[in-house]
């Protein structure tokens, strides 16, 4: 054997990992606000809903890979490293988003919440009537409403913005109020529903 | 190399700590053990009674000598008084009396004899033969107890070169901090519960198996016991018991072909909770090691709920097994009632031990912390913890105590990446236990809150993986609580006692499975939670 440091390697590897997941986490956005849960034994789940409905999960495997030729090996610097990683980064992250928003989209789709634009620019109404199928909840201190965000890439959204807006008209702040209204008493209809009868 | 592990072994132990292996060796000669002594008062001379496979009785009288031999002087002072005992005391035991034999007699010791010693055991042996007398004292000395050791372990442990390693890493831990688990789950699962050339091909192959098993984790966990690092001993111990029953079920064993050696396991896992408590009760400060960062760290809330717990456990233990009530089973209850007030619970882990002393409360109330109270408490505290807007959620049952304690402390790298708001392991059995405590007025205050909070459990795919630490492959189940619930309609479900999920050989032994959710918390299932707490519910009020 060759003199070597294994465990000091090895300290540094977890550095290397650690770091890995930094760079996916910051390419994620969004996502990374969603909360994750660690499962720890089994190989799939299931979700039953307080509706009765009952779906399976498969997981999925996500994976990416990072090659270095044996030649390159002996220049590789720690920079060349931070480059390689965030490269792998860049892989494994456009895997996580793509394969999020495939599921987000499939079972929003089954769930009857999409909505198709039908090759039309959006517009206003668009945006009121996906506003409509959204549950909202509301804060049970302050009572404000706590509003879902607009996921779209950059582009899109100063493409949107103009429509957007148009919010600020007076006939649409009335209409947005009268929505957030009717979502507040659905609210607490449904929180008056969470109850231990008989 | 095993061998010379096992060499080094048998050169350090004492008596006491040999007793269990050296059981172990005669269990796989065909050897039914009897009876054993606690090492608390010499019961006539005798140690450890059997019968051996030929139906005759055998008495053991077991003696120290690591690295030395028994020299003459310890023969006059201290052993030879005791070897009349044990020859010629009459052996009182309902399942050797009823044989109308004369026993055989063995000294035994992990060290050699002086040869001054040799001679007086053969005066002794030609004196009562002269006489006529049936009695004979035999010897078995540390090279036949060594044969007896390699016969049992080397030839039957996982062998290769890696197990060789975690074997020795065993071995040489410094044995203070907690059980090294998954290095010796390792372990025994590559014995007990894989299927290769090594496995036995008979059912009564696997009696030599599962002994040549308990020889490993005595060997394996010896500094532990050094240390006297009693939880480490009984942890180590319930991991055993719990493989082989898994085995037992793999492998569709009955009872009789790892009672024995399950009963020896248990016997050794007993011990160490009650040296354990015994120690608890008798120090003055509880406190262990280095003692500025012992208090104010929460450690000593940590070392106290442990402690605690097993208290709760044993009494449990003791009443399931129709032990009669004594002074000490006052002493176990004083003790949580002194210091049920300074228990600490870091996350879903700590549950399996809080559900142990209101199982305790319940046979025996809390004058401090009633059972109905208790419950309810914990019912109010995961409620409020795990809603999914809480900035500080219990973590899952999956994060043990040790695996907490950096980020409770204060001293972990960086936060733990795992969201725990919006569901919890434990609310759905809480809500169970109660409704059977007919604490309604509390469900109804809280079930709103109950219905934002999802029931997590894990169903394996095979009951019989119950027993594991990792099961591959299952389902995580999440499982919202319906916003509207009919008191009727939980009342039933609550009622529910099956413990369908519950393995066969696990159901018969409620006293273990107490045990075994407190080194594996995320093994509490709302079905397994509401069997046991049917089984305690039978239990004779204290």
């Amino acid at each position: 054997m060759l003199p070597n440091y294994p465990n000091i390697k090895e300290r540094i590897l977890k550095n290397v990992t650690d770091r890995l997941q930094e760079y996916i986490s910051a390419r994620l956005g969004i996502i990374n606000k969603v909360s994750k849960s660690i499962i720890f034994e089994g190989d799939r789940g299931r979700l039953e809903r307080a509706d009765g409905t009952v779906q399976e999960i498969d997981f999925k495997r996500i994976e990416g890979s990072l090659s270095i030729n044996k030649e390159d090996l002996k220049s590789l610097s720690p920079e060349d490293l931070e480059s390689k990683l965030e490269e792998l980064a860049d892989e494994i992250a456009k895997k996580q988003s793509e394969k999020f928003y495939e599921t987000l989209g499939d079972e929003v789709e089954a769930a009857g919440n999409s909505i198709d634009g039908k090759g039309k620019p959006f517009s206003i109404e668009l945006y009121f009537e996906m506003f409509d199928k959204v549950i909202f909840d509301f804060d049970p201190v302050t009572g404000n409403p706590i509003l879902p965000k607009i996921v779209a890439n950059p582009e899109t959204l100063k493409a949107w913005q103009p429509e957007l807006d148009k919010l600020e008209l007076p006939e649409n702040k009335k209409r947005f109020e009268t929505m957030i209204e009717k979502q507040r008493a659905d609210w607490i209809v449904r929180e008056s529903n969470r109850k231990l009868v008989g | 190399m095993l061998e010379k592990v096992i060499e080094n072994w048998l050169d350090k132990a004492g008596e006491k700590t040999f007793q269990s292996s050296f059981c172990a060796m005669l269990m796989s000669e065909g050897h039914t053990i009897i009876h054993l002594t606690r090492h608390c008062a010499m019961e006539l001379g005798k140690d450890i009674l059997t019968i051996d496979s030929s139906g005759n009785p055998c008495a053991f009288q077991l003696k120290g000598n690591p690295g030395s031999r028994l020299s003459l002087d310890q023969w006059r002072k201290e052993v030879s008084s005791q070897v009349l005992d044990l020859v010629t005391g009459k052996i009182v035991h309902p399942s050797i009396s009823s044989l109308g034999k004369q026993h055989r007699s063995y000294l035994v010791t992990n060290g050699d004899l002086e040869e001054e010693v040799s001679r007086a055991i053969d005066d002794m042996n030609r004196s009562w033969s002269d006489q006529g007398l049936p009695y004979k004292l035999e010897v078995i000395v540390r090279g036949q107890m060594l044969d007896m050791a390699k016969r049992l372990g080397s030839n039957l442990w996982p062998s290769e070169l890696y197990d060789t390693k975690l074997l020795l890493e065993f071995y040489l831990a410094d044995g203070k901090e907690p059980l090294q688990r998954d290095k010796l789950i390792e372990l025994i699962e590559k014995m007990l519960l894989q299927d290769d050339s090594k496995k036995p091909r008979s059912k009564e192959g696997w009696k030599r198996h599962y002994a040549s098993a308990v020889l490993l984790v005595n060997i394996a966990t010896k500094t532990y016991k050094d240390q006297k690092n009693y939880l480490a001993e009984i942890e180590s111990w319930t991991i055993l018991c719990s493989m082989i029953m898994s085995s037992a079920e793999r492998f569709s064993l009955k009872e009789k072909n790892f009672r024995d050696e399950y009963l020896l396991a248990m016997e050794s896992c007993e011990k160490a909770v009650v040296s354990l408590l015994e120690e608890a009760f008798s120090s003055s400060d509880l406190i262990e090691g280095e003692p500025i960062t012992d208090v104010p760290y929460s450690i000593y809330k940590v070392r106290l709920t442990w402690l605690v717990s097993l208290a709760c456990y044993y009494f449990l233990y003791r009443r399931i097994n129709n032990v009669p009530s004594d002074e000490f089973d006052k002493k176990l209850m004083d003790f949580r009632d002194e210091h049920i007030s300074d228990l600490i619970i870091l996350g879903e882990s700590s549950f399996s031990q809080w559900l142990i002393i209101f199982w305790s409360s319940v046979v025996c109330q809390s004058a401090k912390m009633p059972a109905d109270g208790l419950i309810r408490d914990l019912l109010e505290m995961i409620s409020v913890a795990n809603q999914p807007t809480s900035n500080e959620p219990l973590p899952s049952p999956y994060y043990l105590i040790e695996q907490l304690l950096p980020y409770y402390t204060g001293i972990a790298d960086k936060p733990l990446n795992d969201s725990f708001k919006g569901s919890s392991y434990y609310l759905e059995l809480f809500v169970n236990l109660n409704v059977r405590n007919k604490n309604k007025d509390a469900l109804i205050k809280l079930w709103p809150l109950i219905t934002r909070i999802a029931y997590r459990s894990f169903l394996p795919d095979e009951n019989l993986d119950f027993y594991k630490f990792k099961i591959d492959k299952g389902v995580n189940l999440e499982k919202q609580p319906l916003h509207t619930k009919q008191w009727d309609e939980l009342l039933k479900e609550s009622d529910e006692s099956e413990g369908r999920d519950i393995p066969v050989y696990l159901k018969k032994r409620p006293e273990f499975y107490l045990l075994m959710t407190m080194f594996m918390p995320f093994r509490v299932t709302s079905s397994s939670g509401r069997w046991l707490d049917k089984q305690i519910s039978l239990l004779k009020k204290v």
